[in-house]
């Protein structure tokens, strides 16, 4: 049987139906803590021993950071990160679509654990026709069947659930830009130290995961211990939802093992578009460094080999070009995108990835020289380590790999004036 | 704790950054975003330094110390991050250097001096940022503009007057006012010294003078009497601008705009040139040299003819304490007993029981020590702006502040409740049971809305009553910057210098002038403004056989009523010294030169008294005697006690009541000012339709 | 044009159930939602007046509510058409081919993007945001609904249905 725990809803009858979540045993592992009335470090001990690690893009161990949070009694927040913007990502939002209960229940687990009686779920804004209107609605059954609200089943136990909606920004998915969107202003990322679980949402700990992480929950609780390490293959743990986009026949989410070889993955897509052949993948979202398709090939879908090939698995949004590709073009976009969405405090990505893009734009429009592409280099160097949030490297990482991997066909582009593959 | 900078140790304070310990030590480190008195955002990430052990270099404004740390300022990591920073910062900013008013005290300019790579490899993009007209205070050319926030903090942590935002985000990024609205805070000019570079500046001053040409000179500021420290920059003799001078215990490194542009006052065009004389009904200049003599025998001759009760002597708290001291010596000595400074009051049957002096009962440093505070009859955010500083920074600690007023005023921090009184309760309002106060120090802080009520003794002995039953300290702010000095040095009709008793009681100020004596001496006193009740005055020096005008202004009431005027200069023409509201004593030199015909007031004085042998001054003589009389005085007053003032009951209506001052008209230099003057009017409007032309050429591809 | 301009009943219940979200003091959390509904009241973009009268209604001051309109790139400060297509062409779309789908809806609208139709019936947003829909590209979301797997023919037919109010 394929292990699911974030999609199993998916491709069902009403997957967002309380009903159906229910069918597949939702909100048993819940109902099992308020009636066991499990104590907080139990929960938290087995989210450490399970091994998940956060889906957002950094990969932290999640067990562990709730554990940073203060024992202390006193306000504190539980947010689930559903701003999912990162491009070549689209996995949060099928879960808010088809499995929102998965959400509501993890969104419970964890505030309990943590000892939160108020989370919020931030959508981005782009998701104000669909999944905000899904997960609302998911919310009111969870409220009206009294598994969320004040005293949750006769339990004493008040968490309340809000979602809440963002309004066209990609900064605001970094925790922090998160946290001062939530409390109304300019989506800016905070300096850190002070970490969010020590003071987070107004000043108070506040535990920020992504959406993904969070709707595995569930079923890692219901679980015996090392139900979901074993899940892994080749060495390696866990599971993981895959964007697969680009030149592949079938793009879509699919959850799959952490360890299995990017060639099943390749294959479960449909395989390449057209038939034509691999040239890159970007596996991790689009600040992830490139890798050529035919180291690709030869990795499997696990934090530590994609970071042997020299990338990150990041968000988990694989973007898949085939031979006709230029990849001028491909990255030029790629700067546009975070030069748009600096927030703009900092000196380095402020300037330096508006020079980026502006640079690639100039070569695009066959004006570039021989030293810019040294300078995209150097800029990139620049900007890296040098900035408050991990933007500037996002915007950074790219352009150093694109250079690295595919050099001579940047020299065509300058040389030429022309992309190498038109 | 012990730390490692450049290879040396030093032992640090845990809890300090980087880049506090190496302002003590006197490491530099640029910085542009980071400033001390605001919070820490490290967006501009020029202070990067090298960490040991650290992949990359940190910004020091916001990395907290460690055990061994090791940091290198001068490392080839540091200075490679810090040379990067500061090309990327000079990408979008224009190098324009030549026409730019910071040049000379811009920090991107000395810092990419330092830093900087001297060839530019910032290419053909430059930002345009269109510039609008914010405030007739403060110029910008947002061009030029670095982002590093400090403006935005200024209003949103220290003046708690946001008018300047972050708008747009990335490089579009860009620092504005709400649509059509202004700059218009009482504090607004601060954030031309927080600007870093060009892009805030003064804009009275724009263009007038190149910083490496200016002289400097120390003043006290004389619009208010918290006594903040100036620094005056001059050019060919005339002020042309004033930025703070670091007090940390007085105005720390704030300045309110009236400090900062009231100096346009003393170059306003009433100036009076010379001295004048009634002659046939015309006023006729004179020449300088008799005036010491004619004034002296108008004086004598006038205590000869109606006695001494009958002349009225009325002098300005405004004025320096060496004029306030010759100014009493001259007439106590000549057995004259009417002198007064309160010419804004108008019922002393308080004075009596009225402590030595006025004083805020505590350092202004230490009104967050307090847990109450309970303002009456005084609007901290216009009259005393520095002052709202320290209470905005009080109230996010601990201190709760209660506003008692006549109307209702908004302050710029948070008021834990504001309240409106009635002049004819008072006593019934100032009760327990209408206020909710915590535990801890309560400090009530009487403001000159109350020495301008028509029953102010009422008030007091109400207020002194009720601060009996909550176990409360009382404090005043004055009416004019030197009040302190018009008590202590006997400018009132019942003391002496020094504050001791006097024999014979003088008339008060209201008495005076109600009751339409033969003659008056009025020494730096608008007519017009600077009386309770305008046209009581006039009808005063109507009737008057003589009026003499020490002053610096002409006004029309001062035309058709001086038989003499002796122009005299102003704070900037003078040496001159202030007793602040906490009792510091602070001096200060002239400025500038005086012009030709103009001489220094307490010279003048000095040579009537001369004539009268009463003494002979100089400054320093002066200043020892005065001193001498201030010696052991305390301004920590502990326990006020007026409750036994005798009142006569209150008349409604005796005198008008208006009694609030505009921010910008408190005194008479800032009403002469007259970029203050164009401030008040764009505020009174609201909204404010850019008054110049909106658009201005902006710096276009500067490769072209 | 109404010079200023009012939260009235219906526009106040909705706000004030954005308000209910958070702690009774955090007032201020409200206002991106707030923003977001007064502009779906105004023809999707909010005005100085709007945002004054949000500013009352939450005491919070008009240029924190200023800046948070110009940050986030979903409202809008300048009149824009009524309907708003927001065409994807972030790197996954336009592997698979989001430029021509646009410049085939700048060619059939007659404007470019950041622009709005003559008429005012579309508003073509300059959407560089990704929309996480990667695996439908190319895509476009027509006021915030998607259409995903786009070719030529069908945009027509979407931009054809679309029913103006
Ligand atoms: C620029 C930037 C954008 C990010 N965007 C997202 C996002 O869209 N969704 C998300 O879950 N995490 C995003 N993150 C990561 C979050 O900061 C944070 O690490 C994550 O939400 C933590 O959740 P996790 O531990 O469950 O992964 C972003 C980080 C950065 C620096
Ligand atoms: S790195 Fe960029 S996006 Fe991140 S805080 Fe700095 S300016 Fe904002
Ligand atoms: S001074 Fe440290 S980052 Fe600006």
């Amino acid at each position: 049987m394929i292990n699911k725990l974030c999609t199993e809803t998916f491709g069902l009858k009403n997957p967002d139906s309380l009903k159906t979540y229910m069918d597949k045993q939702g909100y048993q592992a819940w109902k099992n803590i308020i009636i066991e009335q499990t104590p907080k470090s139990k929960i938290i001990e087995k989210i450490k021993e399970s091994g998940l690690r956060g889906k957002g893009g950094a990969g932290f161990l999640t067990g562990l950071k709730w554990s940073f949070i203060p024992l202390l009694d006193g306000q504190k927040y539980l947010v689930c990160n559903s701003d999912e913007s990162e491009p070549g990502t689209c996995k949060d939002r099928d879960i808010l679509r088809y499995n929102p209960h998965s959400i509501i229940e993890g969104m419970l687990i964890a505030s309990y654990a943590i000892g939160a009686s108020v989370a919020y779920n931030y959508l981005r804004g782009e998701f104000i026709d669909e999944q905000w209107k899904v997960f609302n609605h998911a919310l009111s059954e969870a409220y009206n069947a009294k598994l969320i609200g004040k005293n949750i089943l006769s339990s004493n136990i008040t968490i309340d659930i809000h979602a809440l909606i963002g309004a066209g920004a990609y900064i605001v998915g970094e925790e922090t830009a998160m946290l001062e969107s939530i409390e109304g202003k300019r989506g800016m990322p905070r300096i850190k130290p002070p970490f969010p679980a020590i003071k987070g949402l107004y000043g108070k700990p506040t535990i920020i995961n992504n959406t993904e992480t969070l709707a595995s929950i569930p079923k890692i609780m219901l679980n015996k211990p090392g139900w979901y390490k074993s899940l892994g293959v080749n060495d390696t743990e866990g599971m993981k939802i895959f964007s697969m986009s680009g030149h592949v026949n079938n793009p879509g989410n699919f959850e799959i093992a952490l360890g299995t070889p990017f060639s099943e993955l390749l294959n479960l897509a449909g395989g390449m578009w057209n038939g034509k052949n691999i040239k890159a993948v970007i596996p991790g979202g689009s600040s992830v460094p490139v890798v050529k398709g035919d180291i690709m090939m030869q990795v499997n879908m696990d934090y530590d080999s994609i970071s042997e090939a020299g990338s990150m698995l990041g968000s988990g949004g694989v973007i898949v070009m085939d031979e006709s590709t230029c990849m001028v073009s491909v990255l030029q976009r790629i700067s546009r995108f975070y030069y748009s969405e600096s927030c703009g405090q900092c000196t380095p990505c402020r300037e330096g990835t508006g020079w980026l893009y502006k640079i690639l734009t100039h070569i695009i429009l066959g004006k570039g020289t021989q030293n810019d592409l040294h300078q995209l280099e150097r800029i990139a160097t620049q900007i890296e380590g040098h900035c408050i949030c991990a933007l500037g490297d996002a915007a950074a990482m790219p352009v150093r790999s694109f250079l690295k991997n595919f050099w001579s066909e940047f020299e065509y582009y300058v040389d030429k004036k022309e992309s190498m593959v038109s | 704790m012990k730390v490692f900078v450049n290879n040396k140790e030093y032992s640090a304070e845990p809890e300090d950054t980087i880049i506090e310990l190496c302002d003590k030590i006197g490491v530099h480190i640029p910085r542009f975003c980071y400033h001390k008195h605001l919070s820490v955002v490290a967006s501009c990430r020029m202070c990067l330094v090298d960490i040991e052990g650290v992949k990359h270099s940190q910004p020091a404004c916001s990395t907290p110390l460690r055990e061994d740390m090791r940091i290198s300022t001068k490392s080839e990591k540091t200075k490679v991050a810090q040379k990067s920073s500061m090309e990327f910062l000079l990408i979008n900013h224009p190098l324009d250097c030549p026409i730019c008013d910071q040049a000379g005290e811009c920090e991107l300019q000395d810092i990419s001096l330092e830093h900087g790579d001297d060839h530019s490899r910032y290419m053909q993009f430059k930002r345009v940022v269109i510039d609008k007209d914010i405030s007739p205070l403060i110029s910008t050319d947002m061009t030029r503009c670095i982002h590093c926030s400090r403006c935005v903090r200024f209003g949103e942590e220290i003046s708690n007057v946001k008018e300047l935002g972050l708008l747009n985000r990335g490089e579009d990024m860009k620092i504005d006012v709400f649509i059509e609205s202004s700059v218009s805070s009482e504090l607004s000019g601060n954030m031309i010294d927080l600007c870093p570079v060009g892009a805030l500046n003064n804009k009275p001053y724009r263009y007038t003078a190149r910083t490496w040409d200016l002289r400097q000179i120390c003043g006290i500021s004389p619009h208010d009497c918290i006594g903040s420290n100036i620094n005056y920059h001059t050019y060919n003799n005339k002020i042309v601008r004033a930025v703070p001078s670091e007090n940390p215990d007085i105005n720390q490194t704030w300045l309110s705009d009236r400090d900062r542009f009231g100096y346009e006052g003393i170059y306003s065009e009433d100036r009076i040139k010379k001295s004048q004389m009634r002659v046939d009904g015309k006023l006729v200049e004179i020449d300088f040299d008799s005036i010491p003599s004619q004034v002296n025998n108008l004086i004598n001759n006038n205590i000869k003819k109606h006695g001494k009760e009958k002349i009225g002597c009325l002098i300005s708290g405004q004025s320096t304490s060496e004029e306030l001291f010759m100014f009493q010596k001259i007439f106590k000595g000549l057995g004259v007993s009417n002198i007064d400074h309160r010419t804004k009051e108008s019922n002393f049957d308080y004075q009596k029981n009225y402590p030595l002096m006025p004083s805020l009962g505590c350092n202004l440093k230490d009104l967050d020590e307090y847990e109450n505070i309970i303002l009456i009859g005084v609007n901290i955010k216009t009259e005393y702006p520095v002052l709202s500083i320290r209470l905005n920074l009080a109230t996010k600690n601990k201190t709760r502040v209660h506003s008692f007023n006549f109307k209702s005023l908004d302050e710029n921090f948070d008021l834990h409740c504001k309240k409106i009184i009635d002049h004819s309760n008072i006593e019934s309002f100032l009760n327990i049971n209408n206020i909710e106060l915590d535990q801890g120090k309560t400090l009530i802080i009487i403001g000159p809305s109350v020495s301008r009520s028509p029953n102010q003794s009422n008030i007091l002995k109400s207020i002194s009553k009720f601060s009996l039953l909550i176990d409360a300290k009382i404090g005043f702010l004055t009416e004019s910057c030197n009040s302190t000095s018009g008590w202590l040095l006997g400018n009132v009709p019942h003391r002496e210098l020094g504050g001791n008793q006097s024999s014979i009681i003088g008339k008060n100020s209201y008495q005076m002038i109600t009751n339409k004596l033969p003659s008056y001496i009025l020494y730096n006193l608008d007519p017009e403004f600077d009386f309770f009740d305008k046209s009581l005055v006039e009808n005063a020096l109507e009737s008057s056989e003589c009026n003499i005008f020490f002053t610096s202004y002409i006004t029309p009431m001062i035309e058709k009523y001086a038989h003499i005027i002796i122009p005299i200069t102003t704070f900037a023409e003078a040496d001159g010294s202030y007793i602040n509201i906490e009792g510091t004593y602070q001096t200060f030199r002239p400025i500038v030169q005086p012009s030709k015909n103009i001489y220094e007031g307490w010279s003048i004085l000095n040579k009537i008294l001369k004539l009268n042998n009463l003494g002979d001054y100089s400054v320093t003589n002066i200043r020892d005697e005065l001193k001498k009389s201030l010696e052991g005085l305390d301004f920590n007053i502990p326990n006020i006690d007026m409750s036994n003032i005798n009142t006569s009951p209150y008349i409604e209506n005796k005198i008008s009541k208006e009694s609030y001052r505009e921010t910008n008209q408190t005194d008479l230099i800032v009403r002469r000012s007259e970029s203050l003057n164009q401030a008040t009017k764009i505020k009174n409007k609201l909204s404010y339709k850019n008054m110049n032309n909106e658009f201005k050429k902006s710096h276009i591809d500067i490769t072209k | 044009m109404n010079p200023e301009f009012i939260i009235n009943e219906e526009l106040g219940k909705l706000i004030s159930n954005v308000v209910k979200k958070f702690p009774s003091d955090k007032k201020r959390s409200a206002v991106i939602e707030s923003l977001l509904i007064l502009q779906h009241h105004n023809n999707g973009y909010v005005t100085k007046n709007i945002i004054k009268a949000l500013s009352d209604y939450l005491s919070v001051s008009e240029i924190d509510i200023y800046e948070v309109a110009t940050f986030y790139t979903m409202i809008n400060i300048d009149p824009v058409g009524r309907n708003v297509i927001s065409v994807c062409n972030n790197i996954s779309c336009m592997l698979r081919g989001s430029d021509e789908i646009l410049s085939h809806i700048e060619d059939k609208l007659k404007i470019k993007v950041g622009e709005s139709t003559k008429d005012n019936k579309f508003y073509l947003k300059d959407e560089i945001e990704c929309l996480a829909a990667c695996n439908g590209g190319p895509m476009m979301q027509v006021n915030h609904k998607n259409y995903e797997n786009l070719t030529l023919e069908k945009v027509d037919e979407i931009l054809e249905s679309v029913n103006d109010k």
